[in-house]
């Protein structure tokens, strides 16, 4: 896994090492939730943890001319935005607080909830409306398609992999996970309008 | 000399939603933009056009067909000496009989050269505002105006007046940052016509086996050593060439920038001599700036403000 | 129409898993860069996928990446392309990068033979090349000026060549190819 993904990412690299300001876009997108949780590991309060995760893909874009693609392009991001949010809690450690935990505990947690201490602020209330209409659709959704999906987004299978485990072809793998998706896209459309 | 509206034409216009009561200016324009990019390469036409540049006045007879879904397209200097150009579907030959010399070039498929827009004019729009003007008579012609207005001073702006009946180009000027018009160009007469026959199309200039060819040789590609941090927003990496000077080993890199609408070439020369010198230069609608950078001379032109060739020339390094 | 853009999209949700080469697609990426239907359904799966790996965790907020992409907009651009040559071949296959207009590969070319400029002062005819020798070694002030100014036309003459590849936005962006006397 993950051979040709990272193929899409070094040809977006690429462009936007040419001056493509767009493919840069389109990787933010594809990676936004997941630095954003990363960082959410090491700073618990929810606006920093965005801004640092802001702040990530800035100095991302700003290296990029260095980016050789010894590594792939997640690898590197991710190591940015560890670092970033280090940098974050050092330069804070003069003035203790109790949100952050230190990183060695940090980097035990697979995944942090966030505290709710803090006000969440709108947007991130919109993003965790859209996780539970995410959550019900895929409660939703046919067996087959939900088995699919999940084998692919959480046990990281690939197509074959997958049609193995279901004992159906490939062709139909592709189309149960594309099915599973548009469907519950369908209903963040609704409530996106 | 026939002169027939296509029907093809009026369908265009519906696709292009030039209706009216199309909502927002902007839109507009670019709607008209591009009709004239689908009319130029759809079309068959023939005309005369007069190119205006520092004073100088030029005569080309510019012929355009298209057959069988194939583009050919002429276009030859009536002053001396008779230069010429020929484009069938991608290949592009450009005849110099001064220098009994020929430069081929294969261009990407369905791009006209009588108007190189870009594909999609939105990137565009971050740079340049488009407007439409008035309609004024362009070659006994109505013609619509069609604006094109930089957004920073980091580019030039540009007027096109585009036939309204066929949206044809008829006209167009290169706009400086004080509003001199620094090019222009201008259908005198054009025809539009059903079909233009094959021996219009040909070339005129007789070549031999002695004429020299020029052509671009695509080679694997190397990595390039140059950090460009100068480059206004917009600005993309078209094409980075290696240009073999003498028979030395002496090599000058050329990376050639566009924004869609104006283009910059960077050049990169190994050549040392101190007595080159940084002035800049202006040459008709061409800003040029020259450096030293390490033991190499950059030099940077384009149809662009000083201050652009300035600011991409200063931002080179390695 | 629509069934174009649900293939479109099948294709994303393709690529998405790695299940998909874009070079067999090269358009797919500019379709996604350019049509925010595409983009909005490339972040949607994104999510969605996010969410089924890590329900409750926190989430880029809905305009993050619309605050990102303002924030690399006012930045300077840098470019730096830098080509690796790696061998990309997937189950025996090697593809070979098309130039297209203002979108790809960085292609390298090489332009062999003497400019066409037709006056003398020609720096690079090889013909000429005892000319140039002998203007540099006498190191005067006018041949070296001579030499500046062929060089300057050489660019120039390359650069208007080049300028149905940048796409000029001008008419006849080869008149200034074909138009007589130097560009001066």
């Amino acid at each position: 896994m993950g051979g040709q993904g990272d193929q899409a990412d070094e040809e977006l690299v690429k462009r936007v090492q040419r001056g493509d300001k767009k493919a840069f876009d389109i990787l933010v997108l594809k990676y936004q939730h997941k630095i954003v949780q990363l960082i959410n590991r090491y700073i618990r309060d929810q606006t920093e943890a965005l801004d640092i995760a802001q702040d990530t893909f800035i100095k991302a874009y700003r290296a990029l001319p260095t980016f050789r693609g010894e590594s792939a392009f997640y690898t590197w991001i991710y190591r940015i935005a560890i670092n970033t949010a280090k940098n974050h809690i050092a330069t804070r450690a003069r003035r203790p607080s109790d949100d952050d935990i230190d990183i060695e505990t940090a980097e035990q947690f697979e995944t942090a909830v966030g505290l709710r201490d803090q006000e969440t602020p709108e947007g991130v209330l919109l993003s965790e409306e859209l996780a539970h209409v995410i959550q019900r659709a895929l409660d939703e959704l046919p067996d087959e398609l939900r088995t699919a999906v999940s084998l692919r987004e959480l046990d990281g299978l690939s197509y074959d992999e997958i049609a193995d485990v279901m004992n159906c072809p490939v062709g139909t793998v592709r189309s149960r996970i594309f099915r599973a998706r548009e469907a519950i896209d369908k209903k963040l459309q609704a409530l996106l309008g | 000399m026939t002169q027939k509206i296509i029907g093809k034409i009026a369908v265009l216009m519906l696709i292009c939603g030039l209706a009216q009561g199309a909502e927002n200016p902007q839109t507009d324009a670019r709607a008209w933009l591009v009709a004239t990019k689908r009319s130029m390469s759809h079309l068959n036409y023939r005309g005369m056009v007069t190119y205006l540049k520092d004073n100088r006045v030029e005569s080309l007879k510019v012929v355009h067909g298209v057959s069988n879904g194939v583009e050919q397209e002429r276009l030859l200097s009536v002053n001396s000496p008779m230069r010429e150009v020929i484009r069938n579907a991608e290949k592009v030959t450009c005849y110099f009989p001064d220098s009994r010399s020929m430069f081929v070039e294969y261009k990407p498929p369905r791009q006209s050269f009588l108007l190189d827009l870009p594909k999609d004019l939105t990137d565009q729009s971050r740079h340049y505002a488009f407007s439409l003007g008035g309609t004024e008579h362009v070659a006994q012609r109505p013609a619509r105006l069609v604006n094109i207005q930089p957004l920073d001073d980091y580019r030039y702006g540009r007027r096109l007046w585009v036939d309204v009946e066929s949206k044809l180009p008829l006209k167009f000027e290169l706009i400086d940052e004080n509003g001199q018009v620094l090019e222009q160009m201008v259908f005198n007469s054009l025809v539009i016509e059903d079909s233009i026959p094959a021996q219009e199309l040909a070339a005129s200039t007789q070549s031999d086996p002695s004429w020299q060819v020029k052509q671009h040789e695509t080679l694997p590609a190397d990595s390039l050593i140059w950090t460009l941090g100068g480059v206004p927003d917009g600005f993309r990496m078209i094409s980075y060439s290696r240009l073999k000077r003498d028979s030395e080993n002496r090599t000058v890199d050329h990376i050639l920038l566009s924004d869609g609408f104006s283009s910059v070439s960077i050049y990169i020369d190994g050549l040392t001599n101190e007595s080159f010198t940084a002035q800049p230069r202006k040459v008709g609608a061409i800003n040029s700036y020259t450096r030293k950078l390490d033991q190499y001379l950059v030099t940077v032109m384009g149809e662009v403000p000083a201050k652009t060739v300035q600011s991409i020339g200063n931002g080179i390094h390695r | 129409m629509m069934d174009e853009h649900k293939g479109i999209r099948q294709k994303l949700s393709m690529l998405l898993d790695a299940e998909l080469d874009w070079r067999d697609n090269p358009r797919l990426l500019d379709r996604l860069e350019s049509e925010e239907e595409f983009r909005a359904v490339w972040a949607h799966y994104h999510l969605i996928g996010q969410v089924i790996r890590s329900p409750g965790g926190l989430l880029a907020d809905a305009d993050f990446a619309a605050r990102v992409s303002a924030m690399i907009r006012d930045e300077p651009t840098v470019l730096a392309p830098r080509q690796e040559s790696r061998a990309v071949e997937t189950a025996g296959r090697h593809k070979v990068a098309t130039l297209a207009m203002a979108a790809s590969l960085v292609a390298v070319a090489v332009l062999i033979g003497k400019s066409l400029t037709d006056h003398s002062g020609d720096f690079y005819a090889s013909s000429m090349q005892s000319q140039v020798i002998a203007a540099a070694d006498s190191k005067s002030a006018e041949s070296v000026e001579k030499m500046a100014e062929a060089q300057f036309n050489d660019y120039l003459l390359v650069h208007n060549e080049s300028a149905y590849l940048a796409g000029s936005a001008g008419m006849l962006p080869y008149v200034r190819l074909v138009s007589s006397g130097p560009d001066r």
